[in-house]
This record gives C-alpha cells, structure tokens and sequence, in this order.
C-alpha cells in the first residue's frame, strides 16, 4: 500500500515536472531559429520592400505553426510600419487592415496579451492619419483604450508609453499634444526599457533607438 | 511487362528522395499583365518560399519534395492556389491573380443614394461632414439640403426633394418609420429635427429610387441609424446659446452592454434678448427632453433601444394680415414619446434577421387668437395627436457570393385625432397599415450588380392595397467608374389633415426613374444623375370646399443634379460642390391647374469648404446656398396668372469654426456658427389675407427668415473616464 502511494506520489512529482518544463523539441528549436534570423533583418530593415517581404516570412512561420502568436504579431508590425511611414494616405487603410487582420490570429493564440494590445493601440492611432478631423475623436478614444490595456497587463512594458508619447508628439498642443505631453511618458518608456527584459529570444523588443530619439526632441537636444 | 513498370516507379520514388533540391520560380501578374511585386509564395505546411521582386519574378530554392500545395498571395487579389510535385526538377508557375472584390469594393446602387459613414470605405460623405457643414447649427437636414436634390426651404421643415413636399420624405431610424421628425410646425417658421445628429452612425438619403424595404415617402427617405457599443463609458456636454444637454454613457466590464441617458433644455429667451427677432415671442421657444438608450451585444446579435421624450412650448403675437390694428397670437405646445425597440442577429452563417418594434405619441395644443386692441375677433384651438405603434421584421438569407434574399413585413397602426372646442368636432381616424415586401441583391459579377424588389402595401384606413415594383441595376466598368439605374413605384397615404376631412382616399403615387454616373478615385467624387418622376393620384380639391377631396390630382418633375466632391488637391481643404436643376409641375391641393409648386426652385446651388488647420487644431468651413426664385400665387391678379409671380434669388452664405482643445481631461470643441453672413434680403414667399382690404387688394406680407442672421456658439465636451492617469501615477 505503502510503495503504491509513494509510486503515485513519485509519479505525481514527476508529471509535475514534466509540465513544468518548456516543452524544447528539435521542431520548437527550429520555430526558434527561423524567427530569430528573420527578427535580425527586421532589425536592420527600413524599405517597404523588406518590411513586405519579412512580413510574408512570418506569414509563413505562422501558418505552418499555426500555435505561436509572435509570428503574427511581427506580421502585423510589418504592416503597422509600412502604414506609418507611407507618404500615401490612400494605403494607410489596406495595411492597417491587414495589420488588424493578422493581430485578430494572433490574439486568438495569446490572449491578454500586453504586446498585442500596444500594437492594437498603435494601429488604431495610425489610421488617424487618413482623416484626421472625422477620425480623432473615436479612434483616439480607442486607441487610448487599447493602449491602457496595454500598460494594465504589464506595466513594465515600455512600448505602450513609447506609442502614446509619439503620438502625442505629433498631435496639435491645443488637442492635448505637444512636446510636454510627451515628455513624461517617454520618460516612462526609458525607465522602463532600462529594466525590460524580454522573455525570451523571440519576444518584442524593439522601440528603444525611438524612445532614445524622442527623448532627446523632447528634451530640446 | 509488369516488373518493368513497377522498376520504373521504384526508381522514380528513389529519385524523387534523393533529390531533395527543387528551384521554383516563375512571375506573378494581375489580370492586365502588370507585374505584382511584394506577392508572398509559400509552399504550404513549410517555412519555404519567398516574395515577388518589383518586376514580379520570384525564384526559391525548396528542400521539400513530392506533391505540395504553393500558395501566392497578395493585398487585394484572390488567392492563388497550384499544386505541383517536387521532384528536383526546376519548377516554373506564371500566376496571374484576380483581383479580389469584397463587399466593401463590390459595387452598389448609387443611384438616387447619398450615404454618409465612418465604417464604410466608399462613401460621399463621413459622419463628420454633417456636424461641421456651416449653416444651421448640428441639423441632419440642414446638412442634406447641400446635396443634389434637396431645396432650400426655410418657411417650413422638413426635405423637400425633387419636385416633392417635406412630408413626401420620411425619416427611418434603425429601419423603424418616425412619424413626427422635426418638432412641431409653426407658420413660417422651419423647425429642427428632434434628433442630434451625434446619435447616429450612419445617414443614408436617398433621394429616389429606392429599396422595396422601405415604404410610404413617395419622393425620397431619410435613413438613420445608431451607434452601435461606444467604445469606453463617457459623459458629454454640451453648452450653447440657446441649449444645455448632459449625456452620461455607461459601458459595462465586459464592454458588452451599454446605457445612455441624456438631458436637454433649451431656451431662446437669452439669444432673442441680444438678437433681435421680426416677430414679438411672448414664450420664447423652450424644450425640455430626456432620452434613454440601451445597448446589449449578445452572442450573435445586437439590441438596442432608444427612447425619446419632450415638452416644448413657444408663443408669439403679431400684426395680423387681415387689417391694420389686428394681432394674431400664436401659441403651442408639443408633447412627444418616441420609443424603438431594434434585434439584429445572424441566426448562422446563411441567415440574419433584423427584428423591431416601436411606439410614438404625438400631441400639439394650438391656440390661436386674433384681436383688436385686447377684444378677441376670431380664435382657433385644435388639438392635434398621433399614436403609431409599430412591428418591423426582415429575414436575410445570403445565397453564394455576395448574393442576397431579403423578406420581410412591418405593421403600423396609426390613430390620429383631432378636435377644436370652437370648431372641429372629435375626429378619430385608425388605421392598420401592413406591408411585406422582398429584396434579391443578385450580383450577375462582383462588377455588376440587379436589385430587384416587390413592395404590398395596404392600409385599412383607405381600404386599398398597392403592390410596387422596383428594380435598380448598377454596373462598375472602371475601378472607380460606375453607372446605375432605378426604377420604382411608390406610395404613400395621404397627410392625416386631409383624411381628417376624408377617409375614403386613395394612396398618392409616383413613379422614379433614374439613371447616374458616378466616379470616385483617390478622394474625387463626380457624380451626375437624371431623373424624371410620375405623381397620380395626388389629393386636391376645389378652393371653394376644401372637404371635397378626390385623389384626381398628378404631377412630373425630371430634372439633372450634378455633384463634385475634392478632398485630394489641396491638403487639409475639402469642397464640394452641387447643382441642382428641377423641372416640375402638379396639380395638387387646391391648385386650379397644373402649375410649379410653391416650394420649387428651378436651379439650386451649393459650394461647400473646409479648411483644417492643424496648427491651430481648427476647421472653418463655408457654405453658399443658391436657390433661383421660387413661385407664388398672389390673389390680386387673375387666376390664370396662378403661381405666375417669383420670389427673388435666395442667397446664403453660412460660416463655421470648429476649434479643437482638451479642457482638463476633456476633449472639446468649440463651435461658432454664423448663418447669412453676408446680410442677403431672403424672401421664401409671400403670404396673403383672406378677404379684400378696404382698398380692393388682398393684403400680403413677404415669408422671411425671423432675423437677418441667425447666430450659434456653443461647446461640446466630452469626459472619458479612462485609466490612464492612475496607470501613469502607479
């Protein structure tokens, strides 16, 4: 009786164990490997033709997986960057639709997820850009309401604070905006990136070469 | 013979294995053979594959063998699907991709169809375009009147379109029909809607043409529709000269349900004491309301209520028309319910159906006294209500495609009632008015769309039932190009005043027929549209007896409308422009014959600009509103000169600022709004006395606006209550 029970509690400790453990296998290593080379070059990338290519990439990763959320996150992102840096107001929609498409998969795999959200939160501001006098007042309510999401689910996140200041650097001062709406908030995203550890290879990091650049705008530099 | 074979397929397994190597490459283009750069290929179930270079080449190396699927994909084109065996041996795919419409591109009806929304993408006009059109301060209508179609009528309210009365277009919202629109009427004086336009999403104005789903305005419809969740809980205010509203909106945890409740009063009394008006209020125009909203998402669906309340009462004298020491007293007083109750679902992935009912109640104390220094000579006292209860129901099945069934029926029962103690007895009319009508959207391509629609109508009240046909087609040949075409039946009951005095009356009828190009790329819009329109059965009656009704009256109107939209030339600058020509004539009421109504101009201007200054966080917008002179009747000639005489030009220049700011944690803006600046002399018509002055002639007094100017300043404010500073403090 005695040895039944010490097997089961033996066994217990071990499955225990088992589940503890993140499950490594030579697949997840591969997943790994893959999403690291490609986040190398997002790191460097800065034409919409890398950023559409990369985003093909992770489209790929993530259909295959069909479990990860990173790779359509980093999809989304892609997009979210093409929108922001387009000269063209008319593209801004598509790709922020697309950007909106991807992150409804990845929010399916991740839920409550403080990356997810900041992304959303940015998205929403950028498609103020398309017409800003019919679209501030709603999208900029949504946004902030994604954005406070964000910043709920882990308020060590510097990128929540890194949109909304950015943004605010962008917006008329009479509208809330403006250098000194900026200015505690990036300071904010600075002290958080000093302390931001990302969780793994593969989680977002980016947004500290910004953070530093609006600091410095903010503080007159 | 056999052992060879199955050498052969051994072998060719063993090569297959060891090469594991496979070159794929090819070229991705569309339908015109324009190359498509950025395209993703991906070899299905497998990291490999690549993206299209700018000339449309691709070429990648696949470590994977056998047979696979590879799938290219790209914004804005149909998926393209191949499956190919790798083997080792360089695989070429030349793709052409399709580009792919959604319903959000497919092509719809434009004719006869003005809409105004957010979430839509290809729409005229946004929701914004209504709250920051200069002219009258934050009126749905007053926005419409803009647009092609619409008459600038200020004596009364309402939309008065192509040829058509105010009363011939009704006002839907959410799909439910809304009996009393506009506050109560009062002569020579337009009234407001009773509805914010900050209530609604959505404004679709049509102003012919349209859908068999709706019935009973036999020249256009007004089609609202409600916000939906809001997307955090606010409170809004709003501070202006003559009004104050407080708006509290209550959005639960779960962000699933919602509760509105809003409070408003108004009162002219301070503005009449610094602007000046023609007339002498003894009661400036002073409204109380309140108003409910509820709004719950369920698993498939979303309810919503809306309920409405008023009080409102206004009393002026002035010199009466018939005689130099006379003076008419005027006064009202309007009590108003309107309630919706509104269900949408999608039972599953085939059906949807839209469910509502609703119940208004309509009542207007009229008194009117006429006297000599303070000796009563004549007085009227009508009494006036309405009780509509309604049900609405539609069922949408959606067939392949983006093809649709719609069927459905509403029902109305409709009491309206009238009395004078002086003159009228009790009068009580009911009605029960029953509709069903189908809808088939059938799209022959994603390019060119059939609507096609059955409408029965019948009212107990007339005793008749009236079964309309109405079909439109339109046919996208360009991506931004399109023409459209409708034709219908409509028919609507006559005014409840006239079946006061007689039941036995028919429906009135007219007939649409419209055909419109439209072209909308990169933020221009042009549309240009021709109509010409049929009215039998209108009511009229001989000046002599106004109770003999017959519905022997009838009537055309045809004319061109052109509109030009531009948001694209100039940054920050958008304008439009709209003209309107209308050729028309009735004979309807007690018109002697077949003349151009009263309420008609036959050419109508508008220019309309915006300005956003970012700098500055401010809109200035204008509006011009030109109306050639409109017909009148003046009893002083002879009867064949009837509606012979014409007013003089209206003109009307109205100027917005919108400045945008944030007041402490609130987002505000600030509004001033100036209507005629430019002082133009505004005659909308003239009115005349009854009987002959001493000096043989009808007296008259010209129809004008209560002011030279009309002026608005106001504040909207908006609270949020998010977390954002107890996140930050933490």
């Amino acid at each position: 009786m005695k040895k039944t029970i010490s097997i089961m509690v033996a066994s217990l400790f071990m499955l225990g164990c088992i589940s503890a453990q993140p499950a490594t296998t030579a697949h997840d290593k591969k997943y790994i490997a893959v999403m690291e080379t490609t986040l190398q070059q997002l790191d460097t990338a800065s034409v919409p033709s890398t950023y559409i290519m990369l985003a093909n990439t992770f489209e790929r990763i993530g259909n295959t997986e069909k479990k990860y959320w990173q790779p359509w996150y980093y999809a989304a992102l892609c997009h979210a960057f093409m929108a922001m840096n387009n000269p063209d107001k008319n593209m801004i929609d598509p790709f922020t639709a697309k950007a909106d498409e991807y992150l409804v998969k990845a929010s399916v795999l991740s839920h409550e997820n403080s990356e997810i959200s900041a992304l959303k939160g940015m998205i929403t501001n950028t498609k103020i850009l398309v017409d800003p006098i019919s679209r501030w007042q709603t999208y900029s309510a949504e946004a902030t309401a994604f954005l406070n999401t964000a910043k709920s689910l882990d308020p060590s996140n510097p990128r929540p604070y890194l949109i909304e200041a950015r943004t605010k650097l962008f917006t008329p001062v009479t509208m809330g905006g403006g250098l000194d709406a900026a200015r505690p908030l990036i300071e904010i995203a600075l002290r958080n990136f000093a302390v931001f550890i990302p969780g793994n290879s593969i989680a977002p990091k980016w947004g500290l070469a910004q953070t530093n650049a609006i600091y410095a705008k903010v503080n007159g530099q | 013979m056999d052992r060879i074979s199955a050498l052969v397929i051994f072998l060719l397994f063993v090569v297959i294995q060891a090469q594991s190597q496979t070159t794929v490459s090819g070229f991705v283009t569309n339908q015109a053979k324009l190359p498509l750069g950025g395209a993703s290929i991906a070899v299905e179930n497998s990291y490999t594959g690549t993206t299209s270079a700018s000339d449309g080449s691709f070429s990648f190396v696949s470590p994977d063998s056998g047979l696979h699927k590879i799938t290219i994909t790209i914004m804005g084109y149909r998926e393209y699907v191949v499956e190919v065996l790798l083997y080792g041996k360089p695989v070429t795919i030349n793709a052409t991709l399709k580009e792919a419409v959604t319903e959000m591109e497919a092509v719809t009806v434009s004719a006869g169809t003005f809409e105004a929304s957010d979430k839509k993408r290809n729409t005229v006009l946004k929701s914004i375009d209504i709250l920051t059109t200069a002219g009258q301060q934050a009126d749905i209508v007053a926005a419409l009147k803009t647009l092609p179609g619409a008459q600038q009528i200020g004596e009364t309210e309402g939309l008065f379109v192509r040829g058509g009365t105010g009363n011939e277009t009704k006002v839907f919202i959410d799909g439910m029909m809304v009996s009393n629109p506009f506050f109560s009427s009062v002569p020579g004086i337009a009234q407001r809607g009773r509805f914010s336009p900050l209530l609604f999403k959505g404004t679709n104005f049509s102003s012919g043409g349209y859908s068999s789903q709706l019935g009973q305005g036999m020249s256009s419809v007004l089609i609202l529709e409600t916000h939906d969740l809001p997307t955090r809980s606010e409170t809004n205010i709003i501070a202006s000269s003559p009004q104050i509203t407080l708006t509290r909106l209550q959005l639960n945890k779960r962000k699933n349900a919602s509760a509105g409740l809003t409070i408003n009063y108004n009162n002219l009394q301070p503005y009449f004491q610094v602007v000046p008006q023609k007339i002498h209020y003894t009661k400036a125009p002073e409204v109380i309301n309140g108003e409910l909203s509820g709004k719950l998402k369920t698993k498939n669906g979303m309810l919503k209520y809306y309920g409405y309340a008023n009080y409102n009462i206004l009393a002026f004298d002035k010199p009466g028309i018939e005689g130099n020491d006379l003076r008419d007293h005027f006064q009202l007083t309007n009590k108003h319910l309107f309630s919706i109750l509104t269900y949408n679902m999608s039972i599953n992935a085939g059906w949807k159906l839209t469910a509502g009912t609703g119940f208004s109640y309509n009542k207007d104390n009229i008194n009117i006294h006429t006297k000599l220094a303070e000796q009563e000579v004549a007085h009227f006292l009508p009494r006036i209500s309405n009780y509509t209860t309604q049900a609405r129901a539609v069922v949408t099945r959606n067939l392949t495609g983006l093809n649709k069934i719609h069927i459905g029926t509403e029902f109305q029962h409709v009491v309206d009632k009238i009395n004078a103690s002086d003159s009228i007895p009790f009068i009580t009319r009911k009605d029960n008015y029953t509709a069903l009508f189908t809808e088939a959207d059938v799209y022959l391509t994603t390019r060119l769309v059939a609507r096609l629609g059955f409408r029965y109508e019948h009212s107990s009240l007339l005793g008749e039932g009236e079964f309309s046909p109405r079909v439109s087609m339109a046919w996208k040949f360009s991506a931004g190009g399109q023409v459209s075409a409708a034709y219908g039946d409509y028919f609507q009951k006559p005014d409840a005043d006239l079946l006061f005095r007689q039941p036995g009356l028919r429906f009135t009828k007219a007939t649409h027929y419209l055909l419109n190009y439209q072209r909308m790329i990169n933020g221009q819009t042009l549309r240009v549209e021709v109509f010409y329109k049929k009215y039998n059965r209108l009511v009229t009656y001989p000046s002599s007896d106004p109770f003999l009704l017959t519905n022997n009256g009838n009537g055309l109107a045809k004319g061109v409308e052109l509109f030009w939209r531009d948001k694209k030339t100039f940054r920050n600058f958008s304008y439009w422009i709209s003209y309107s020509w209308l050729h028309t004539k009735r004979r309807f009421l007690d018109y002697p014959s077949k003349v151009q109504p009263g309420f008609a101009a036959n050419h109508t201007v508008n220019v309309v600009m915006k300005q956003w200054v970012e700098k500055i966080a401010s809109m200035f917008s204008m509006t011009y509103s030109y109306a050639s002179g409109r017909p009148y009747f003046n009893p002083n000639l002879p009867t064949e000169q009837f509606m012979k005489e014409r007013t003089i030009a209206y003109h009307n220049m109205g100027l917005q600022i919108n400045y945008l700011t944030t007041i402490g944690k609130a987002n505000a803006v600030l509004i001033f709004n100036v209507n005629n600046v430019l002082g133009n002399k505004q005659v909308y018509g003239y009115r005349f006395a009854e009987n002959k002055g001493v000096d043989n002639q009808y007296r008259s007094e010209a129809v004008t606006p209560m002011a030279r100017r009309f002026y608005f300043a106001g504040i909207y404010l908006s609270i949020g209550n998010d977390r954002r500073k107890e996140v930050i403090d933490n």
